[in-house]
């Protein structure tokens, strides 16, 4: 099995295992995910970034945008490609 | 096969086999097999089965024929060949992985191993994470049909018995058992530069659409680990 980690601009936005990403040992692997099952409660205002040291790093959160709302039927035209 | 036999000067034609009295009662059946193709790995491990030359043999082959194992989990489901890749007895290729966020995101893209010349005939993501409460949380799966050119599985939105395709979300639902929202898989294809749909080896997975129940629910959640399959028909 292939496992990879995505990394942008020193923080690691992801594993995962299959294409893609820059492969990583299953070790490292089990220790990034260690990390990421241990990351620190969010609240409304902060988050946190994983770093590539794997510490986490708190940054402030932006407000929540609304968005629409679309009914079911609108929602499949799109997708099927039928929408005006 | 069926030989011409003689017995006791009178010929016989295409007799498949000989049925001959046995001591103390009853009857044997001697059927010739010299047409037998099979071999050990066409058949089960732990079965048998007589040669051409009549040898009693066991087969060695394990799962379906011979092809990918395929095996069943604790609640029943069907589950592929959990290293990845390759393809089953049923001829069917496919390419698995999974993809665990350390941030929300509301779109992902979806990177093969392999270049396939042609895109997969269906995709599908789920959220692997947790455990579920059917009824207060999400049922969490995208999907994509390449055959019917639309993502999604039949699903019955209306709960009149009438199934459409393009209807796959994560299905969010309350305390009642309605459905209150849902999040939605773009057809959109990732592309980039001389990229085509054909030869492209990464899809693009993002959420859009129905508000759900939850202020961040709209994205991908990090902390989660998501499960993807993409199946090909064989390609020659």
């Amino acid at each position: 099995m292939r496992y990879y980690k995505n990394i942008n601009n020193g923080y690691i936005l992801a594993i995962g295992t299959g294409g893609g990403g820059t492969e990583i040992t299953a070790e490292e692997y089990d220790e990034i995910m260690a990390v990421i099952h241990n990351k620190p409660q969010r609240t409304e205002t902060t988050d946190y970034h994983l770093k590539t040291d794997l510490t986490w790093e708190e940054y402030e959160r932006e407000p929540e945008v609304p968005s629409d709302d679309i009914d079911p039927e609108e929602a499949l035209s799109i997708l099927t490609g039928g929408a005006e | 096969m069926a030989q011409n036999v003689t017995i006791q000067g009178a010929t016989y034609s295409a007799v498949p086999a000989v049925e001959l009295p046995k001591q103390g009662g009853g009857t044997a059946t001697f059927t010739d097999v010299t047409d037998t193709t099979a071999t050990a790995s066409d058949v089960a491990s732990g079965t048998y089965f007589y040669t051409a030359a009549g040898v009693r043999t066991e087969g060695t082959a394990s799962g379906g024929g011979g092809g990918g194992s395929i095996t069943q989990d604790a609640d029943g489901y069907l589950v592929l060949d959990p290293n990845g890749g390759g393809g089953g007895g049923s001829g069917l290729e496919y390419e698995e992985g999974t993809w665990t966020p350390t941030q929300d995101v509301s779109s992902y893209v979806i990177s093969f191993a392999g270049t396939h010349s042609v895109a997969p005939y269906c995709f599908m993501i789920v959220d692997a994470t947790g455990t579920y409460d059917s009824t207060t949380n999400s049922v969490y799966y995208l999907a994509y049909d390449n055959f019917h050119q639309a993502f999604g599985v039949p699903q019955d939105i209306n709960n009149d018995g009438t199934y459409v395709y393009g209807y796959v979300y994560r299905r969010w639902k309350n305390s009642a058992t309605s459905t209150t929202g849902g999040v939605f898989m773009l057809q959109t294809p990732y592309t980039d530069s001389a990229d085509s749909l054909n030869t492209e080896s990464r899809y693009w997975a993002t959420e859009t659409g129905i508000k759900a129940n939850s202020a961040n629910s709209q994205y991908f959640l990090a902390n989660r680990t998501y499960k993807w399959i993409a199946v090909w028909t064989p390609q020659s």
